[in-house]
């Protein structure tokens, strides 16, 4: 029990690369616990985004695992793979990239409960399974402070927190317990930043959600998780509670990150 | 599906209409002609009259008749040429737009061979295989433009893969199939329709040229090309016969081109909202 | 004389929507300005059009004037006058170098193309010349980076090429366009000190335009703060943190202040 716990998604001495290039993760060895927020952090190069992915279950490993609950991910097992991504979700950097423009965004928002069979598991009859959905999407809406009538609308009409606000309720509508976040405030202003930041903790706290967050901003990393992991160049360099990585940190390059920052003088 | 809002664009306003009335005629030549084909009564090359509106061909033919017909076959040609052009370069657009490093490389290796194919000599080869007939024009026109269509395709699939929505489908479960349906096709749709009309023009000036080779439909063809090429040698004395079918031409080419630019402004909403 | 004089400066786009309005600002020469804004406040604009590089379908009324020593009206004047002023009198670093640098060309054969024209060099002599302007930016190994294309170099070299580009003609006034946004954080920091340095050491006024108070603290204290094309705060950034007065201002500070605090609080211990 405490196992399963402590170990909700774990990536075991695992190295990627692409078919014939330099290998871009090397014996790389971070496990997630429920209720624990991680932030993986580096920057260009260090093979954070990649992680992620594998982390998703879109990229294979070239060696090593991916354990989800103890169990090593199988994606060709579909009953497992529907398990998983009901449970493993995702949101990206780029609010103008991640939502289909020309869909609107009730439809999108719905997808991983169709896609996943979950409304089907509700009941046999279409009627009712349209109900459920549509509710389930209002309530997801909700949950990032959207109004249930802007369901209708196609994403270009909203501004970039907005559709990152969607992009969040599409990740939670079937109830995940990871949300995977690809540098999920980079590209918005400083005080839609901070709002989206909130939002993703309250929903952590509220809904048992364990958020990863990639980020290349050590201020995201310090306000959202409580342990974070250091990549560079493919390598894990340091990781641990985020209290101690950032107060005392023992690797040179970590020291050298956290002296780079550009701090506020008051 | 998004519908296309309602945008006034006067591109594809005018090049509908006159499309509508190249339809139209096309249609009422399926009821009624002037003159039947056959008829070789009006007297060899004569001038514009009330009996023959724009006078009659070196064969005594009415010439309004068989531009009539022509216009039938313009738009045939078009529509079949589009036809078939559209369901081979999607498929080998979406195959290719699919597929990674080696097999990509062959089948854009390949479209390339093809799109540098002039269509005239496929034609003239098919022709040679099956004889020179209507449908070995079409069929030559049609896959000569489906590698155009093919390469367009495949960038349009390629890049809408790119887009961070796709990854976000394929974490939502969904399969390639459905995510084909949902997300690949409405996004290369607009584009792809603006191709489709632009190379409805092109057909029709494709067989133009292989009838006026003598490539296309054999006598009595009475496609606008073949008017041409009979005009040629009498263009002196009755400038008419070359002139309307030229015109019209013209006009089949102009109008689907408007139409193009109209569905550029009206059916893509991420080029009119400017962030 | 001032180096840079902008007065009520507005700039509206052809369906006549103001995307800068009325602003006014002044540097005297060898002094910094930040611009701090955020996406959609017309700071890029307001730069474009100190060197008449605005986008044809906008226009510009009002009066920008560069030049302390031969001062010149930049609005409404021809492309002929504005290339004997550009890269003389002001140049401009963008935020992303590798649209600033032509892709197809050496780096070295860009960095010659100024330094012809200003400095007619030639031969030997241009050779030596791009590499110092190299080494001036402090970049290791210039004779490998000469020799490059942009794609073959990483962003920060990318960025020190581009600088030393805008610094090749000797501008008194360097106008810098959101230029460490797109590196690492490590190479930000070099890159920042990098600027300062080359500012002070050449008495070049800067105009240095962020959307992160916290970087443009490192490089001046006086700031303007744009929103939706218009000045709504202006004066010592200090100040304004310890007192913002208009509403934007004082949520900007606000949500600054709570993600940079956030990384003291990490440390204390959660």
């Amino acid at each position: 029990m405490v196992h399963e716990v402590a170990n909700l998604l774990e990536a075991k001495d695992l190295n990627f690369s692409y078919r014939t290039s330099v290998p871009i993760l090397k014996e790389i060895n971070v496990h997630v616990s429920e209720g624990s927020n991680v932030g993986l952090v580096g920057e260009s190069g260090s093979g954070k985004s990649t992680l992620l992915r594998l982390l998703l279950g879109i990229l294979s490993p070239t060696a090593g695992e991916i354990l989800f609950e103890g169990n090593k991910l199988e994606l060709t097992d579909k009953v497992q793979a529907r398990k998983f991504r009901s449970q493993v979700q995702v949101v990206f950097q780029d609010p103008y990239s991640s939502l289909d423009p020309r869909q609107r965004i009730d439809r999108l928002i719905a997808e991983p409960l169709i896609s996943l069979g979950l409304s089907k598991q509700v009941s046999t009859e279409k009627r009712l399974q349209s109900a459920w959905v549509e509710e389930q999407v209002i309530g997801a809406l909700e949950s990032v402070g959207l109004s249930a009538d802007l369901a209708k609308r196609y994403p270009d009409e909203f501004s970039g927190g907005q559709r990152q606000r969607i992009a969040i309720a599409r990740a939670i509508v079937c109830k995940p317990r990871i949300l995977l976040a690809d540098e999920p405030v980079s590209a918005l202003d400083v005080t839609t930043r901070v709002h989206i930041i909130e939002l993703l903790r309250d929903l952590g706290e509220r809904n048992n959600l364990t958020i990863v967050t990639v980020s290349h901003d050590l201020a995201v990393v310090a306000s959202l998780c409580k342990e974070m992991i250091v990549l560079e160049k493919g390598v894990v360099v340091e990781q641990g509670l985020t209290a101690q990585v950032l107060g005392e940190p023992s690797h040179p390059y970590t020291k050298r990150l956290i002296e780079s920052l550009p701090r506020l003088k008051v | 599906m998004k519908t296309v809002k309602a945008h006034r664009s006067w591109s594809l306003i005018i090049g509908l209409a006159i499309i509508s009335t190249i339809i139209l005629v096309a249609l009422i030549s399926w009821l009624w002609l002037p003159y039947s084909l056959d008829n070789t009564d009006g007297g060899r090359l004569s001038q514009p009259s009330a009996t023959h509106w724009l006078g009659t061909d070196k064969l005594g033919r009415d010439l309004v008749s068989r531009l009539m017909v022509g216009a039938r076959i313009a738009l045939t040609v078009g529509f079949s040429a589009v036809l078939i052009a559209g369901v081979v370069g999607l498929t080998l657009g979406m195959a290719a737009g699919f597929a990674q490093k080696w097999l990509d490389e062959s089948l854009s290796a390949l479209l390339d061979i093809l799109i540098a194919f002039p269509t005239l000599l496929l034609a003239m080869l098919i022709v040679a295989a099956r004889g020179s007939s209507l449908t070995s024009a079409i069929f030559a026109i049609g896959f000569g433009m489906s590698a155009i269509i093919a390469r367009l395709t495949r960038l349009l699939v390629k890049r809408v893969l790119s887009k961070d929505f796709i990854t976000a489908s394929r974490a939502s479960g969904t399969s390639w199939p459905r995510i084909i349906a949902l997300h690949v096709l409405p996004n290369i749709w607009p584009t792809l329709i603006v191709s489709f009309a632009l190379q409805f023009g092109l057909a029709g000036l494709a067989e133009a040229s292989l009838s006026y080779l003598g490539l296309g439909a054999p006598p009595p063809n009475a496609s606008w090309g073949s008017l041409l090429q009979e005009a040629q040698a009498t263009v002196m004395t009755s400038p008419i016969a070359a002139i309307a079918p030229g015109l019209l031409l013209v006009a089949l080419v102009i109008s689907v081109n408007l139409i193009a630019d109209g569905l550029r402004e009206v059916a893509d909403p991420t080029l009119r909202r400017a962030r | 004389m001032n180096i840079l004089e902008i007065r009520n400066l507005t700039i509206t786009t052809s369906a006549n929507v103001k995307v800068v309005s009325d602003v006014s600002l002044l540097i005297a020469p060898g002094a910094r300005l930040g611009v701090i804004g955020e996406s959609g406040s017309g700071k890029s604009l307001t730069a474009l059009a100190c060197i008449g590089l605005l986008p044809s379908q906008l226009s510009a009324t009002g009066s920008v004037i560069l030049g302390d020593i031969n001062p010149q009206e930049i609005i409404g004047v021809s492309d002929k006058v504005l290339n004997s002023i550009r890269g003389r009198v002001a140049s401009i670093v963008f935020q992303e170098p590798i649209t600033a640098l032509d892709p197809l060309m050496k780096i070295g054969r860009q960095l010659a193309e100024p330094l012809r024209r200003h400095q007619g060099l030639s031969g030997d002599a241009l050779e030596k010349a791009i590499i110092q302007a190299l080494e001036e930016v402090r970049i290791n190994n210039p004779s490998r980076i000469a020799t490059s294309f942009p794609h073959q170099i990483s962003g920060g070299e990318r960025q020190r090429a581009a600088i030393a580009m805008a610094l090749a003609c000797k501008p008194s006034l360097l106008i810098a366009d959101e230029p460490t946004t797109a590196l690492d954080v490590t190479v930000q920091s070099e890159v920042l000190a990098l600027l300062d340095s080359i500012v002070s050491e050449r008495n070049m006024a800067l105009l240095f335009i962020s959307h992160d108070l916290a970087v443009v603290g490192q490089i001046t204290d006086n700031v303007i703060v744009l929103k939706d094309g218009a000045i709504v705060e202006s004066g010592l950034l200090r100040e304004i943190m310890k007192k913002p007065t208009h509403p934007y201002t004082q949520d900007l500070v606000k949500n600054a202040l709570i993600l940079d605090d956030a990384l003291d609080i990490a440390k204390g211990g959660a």
